[in-house]
């Protein structure tokens, strides 16, 4: 349960002269969720990007299964990201594939694995994320924002990763439909021990499901339980987790 | 060498005993399935798993598995588990939990009937948009007259942007077409003509088939795949960003927005272009006139004078504007056709670069016959 999936050392972002990131250090264990905030602008997105390897840090490691990603080239890289599924804020689902065809095609290309067989393993995981057997022959662009959220995670879910990257999950869903989904994640973390890195603003989710808490704030990481950020002195800290959405759902819970 | 993933023993005739080794993942899904047929193959009435020595299983795995156990329930086989890890329980139930959906088959041949159905969504597909066509066009000739009748409508500075981007932009690449084009007329014209020793009508030959046809045609083509396709892919881009709707709410009219501002701008750099095309492209038959026949450019304009009247030039040039009203319509149209998937963009701008360069053939064999009729 403690093994780190994912250490990130010392990792600097710039862009030009700004400097994004600071020195960030922190891991990812098994079978936990870690939920990233941080204001606009933070550097939020940029931070996933690095971890998944989309884009290459100024500096620093970051280490899958003990291995530097930053020091891969393209085809190493290619290997370990099979590792980790990613679902993205829009979904970036394949438009001109069905769901079926968008979960069967990592199967498919990844593993060799035949096409009927893709197909089931694929239907497998639409099923486990609670879409209608009907669903699998729609193209995404026929289906509802949660629906395509469910489909990303399915798709996310293909290569049966360790590891689950999320960035912004419940964004622009309903409040049932992100309570089910946040469930959903929840059920996934537990029962296969996965690990799960999400970013989100929903606050609601950050109390239910996330075991740690990781604040993008001044250039910096801070990582804690949702109570050891209670306690921070930190302003934006404050403002963020004593705010009034913030108290309104802390005193209700 | 692959790592094993199970031994099977038989204690008996009818019985088998697997016990699970290494890693049942989804990168091993192929093996398992053979490993799990082999074992469905045999005539067997109990079947003991036993897990105590299995590393890990995924949810792809288990559902094989699980899906495995179902079958061989389904045959009244006795089913006895042993040592499955508590982690790995979880996994399984999870799978368990899932209702089963029977497998459906796609066939991968249709029917005859289906060829039927196939042709006939085709036509109506067809007809449909020959339909969506006119109505664009009676909608745009709506804005057109609402235009002319209050002027502060247009918007200028969108259409000085587009004559940028259709016209001045297609300066280098309808010039260099329109020289290239020139020169190979002139010499195939030259090589023919020389002999009936009739050198000097190598003029003739290019300058009208040029100015009437060529200059026109080229210039159309290449604007059509340029500005054609960007009006496409811009106008569906915005589509599916909603920005159309975004401007229907402040109750802007995307025609006149987005559609006139863009056919105005074709309308007027197409023919703009034509005449460049006519310039440089004469340019050119002077220039292979010079080089291949020795004629020299003085004379090349005084034959260029005796033998191409006005009205040749001007036949190229009348088409121009019909040709841009194709190009732009077909376009715009086909942009605002797009509905909610980046496929549809790519698809909608093939086809109005495609159905206006037809369009554009059509129209100019249709002026032809005019033409003739007229007796120009």
């Amino acid at each position: 349960m403690n093994a780190p999936v994912i250490e990130v050392r010392g990792l600097v972002n710039m862009f030009g002269n700004q400097v994004v990131h600071d020195g960030l250090d922190f891991s990812v264990r098994r079978g936990e969720i870690m939920g990233i905030v941080g204001g606009s602008g933070a550097g939020k997105s940029v931070l996933l990007r690095s971890i998944i390897g989309l884009q290459r840090p100024k500096s620093g490691a970051i280490l899958v299964e003990g291995r530097d990603i930053t020091r891969m080239n393209t085809w190493e890289l290619l290997e370990v990201q099979k590792l980790w599924g990613v679902l993205f804020q829009s979904g970036a689902l394949f438009s001109s594939l069905t769901l079926r065809q968008n979960v069967a095609l990592p199967l498919q290309e990844c593993l060799k694995v035949s096409h009927r067989l893709a197909d089931e393993l694929g239907r497998v995981k639409i099923n486990l994320v609670g879409l209608p057997p009907d669903a699998c022959n729609k193209y995404p662009g026929e289906l509802s924002g949660g629906m395509v959220k469910r489909a990303g995670l399915a798709r996310a879910l293909a290569l049966d990763p360790k590891v689950l990257f999320l960035d912004e999950p419940t964004a622009g869903l309903d409040p049932i439909s992100a309570d089910a989904f946040d469930k959903l994640i929840h059920g996934l973390s537990r029962s296969l021990d996965l690990a799960i890195v999400m970013i989100t603003h929903d606050l609601n989710s950050l109390y239910s499901i996330c075991d740690r808490i990781a604040v993008l704030v001044d250039k910096k990481i801070r990582i804690g339980t949702l109570e050891e950020h209670l306690r921070d002195s930190h302003p934006w800290i404050r403002e963020y987790f004593h705010g009034e959405r913030s108290n309104a759902l802390l005193t209700k819970g | 060498m692959k790592p094993v993933l199970a031994s099977v023993s038989f204690p008996s005739e009818r019985e088998v005993e697997v016990l699970l080794h290494n890693r049942w993942t989804v990168h091993e899904v192929e093996d398992i399935r053979q490993l799990l047929k082999d074992i469905g193959l045999k005539n067997i009435n109990r079947i003991t798993v036993d897990g105590s020595d299995l590393k890990e299983v995924d949810l792809s795995a288990a559902w094989m598995m699980v899906e495995f156990g179902r079958l061989l329930a389904s045959r009244n086989v006795e089913i006895n588990r042993r040592g499955i890890k508590e982690e790995h329980q979880r996994i399984f139930s999870i799978i368990r939990s899932l209702e089963t959906i029977p497998s459906e088959r796609q066939p991968y041949f249709g029917s005859v009937r289906d060829l039927f159905v196939h042709i006939g969504k085709a036509s109506l597909i067809a007809a449909q948009s020959l339909v969506d066509l006119q109505m664009f066009f009676g909608r745009f000739c709506i804005t057109v007259l609402g235009t002319i009748k209050n002027p502060a409508r247009l918007r200028f500075r969108s259409v000085v942007y587009h004559i940028n981007e259709i016209g001045l932009r297609a300066i280098p690449i309808v010039s260099l077409l329109a020289f290239l084009i020139s020169i190979v007329l002139g010499y195939q014209g030259a090589v023919q003509l020389n002999r009936f020793g009739a050198n000097i009508f190598t003029i003739n030959l290019v300058s009208i088939s040029l100015l009437r046809e060529m200059a026109v045609i080229i210039t159309a083509i290449i604007v059509a795949g340029r500005s054609g396709s960007a009006f496409a892919a811009k106008i569906g881009v915005m589509k599916i960003n909603q920005e159309i709707d975004a401007l229907s709410t402040f109750g802007l009219d995307p025609f006149d927005l987005l559609i006139m501002p863009r056919i105005l701008g074709i309308l007027i750099a197409l023919p703009a272009l034509t005449l460049i095309a006519d310039f440089v492209g004469l340019v050119g038959t002077m220039f292979i006139c010079s080089q291949m026949l020795h004629i020299s450019p003085a004379e090349f304009l005084s034959r260029l004078h005796e033998s191409v009247s006005l009205s040749t030039f001007a036949i190229g040039l009348v088409k121009a504007p019909f040709f841009a009203l194709l190009i732009g319509i077909t376009g715009c149209q086909q942009g605002l056709e797009v509905k909610s998937s980046s496929e549809e963009v790519g698809m909608r701008t093939t086809t109005a670069v495609v159905q206006s360069i037809f369009l554009i053939i059509l129209a100019d064999a249709a002026f032809s016959i005019l033409f003739t009729w007229m007796g120009i």
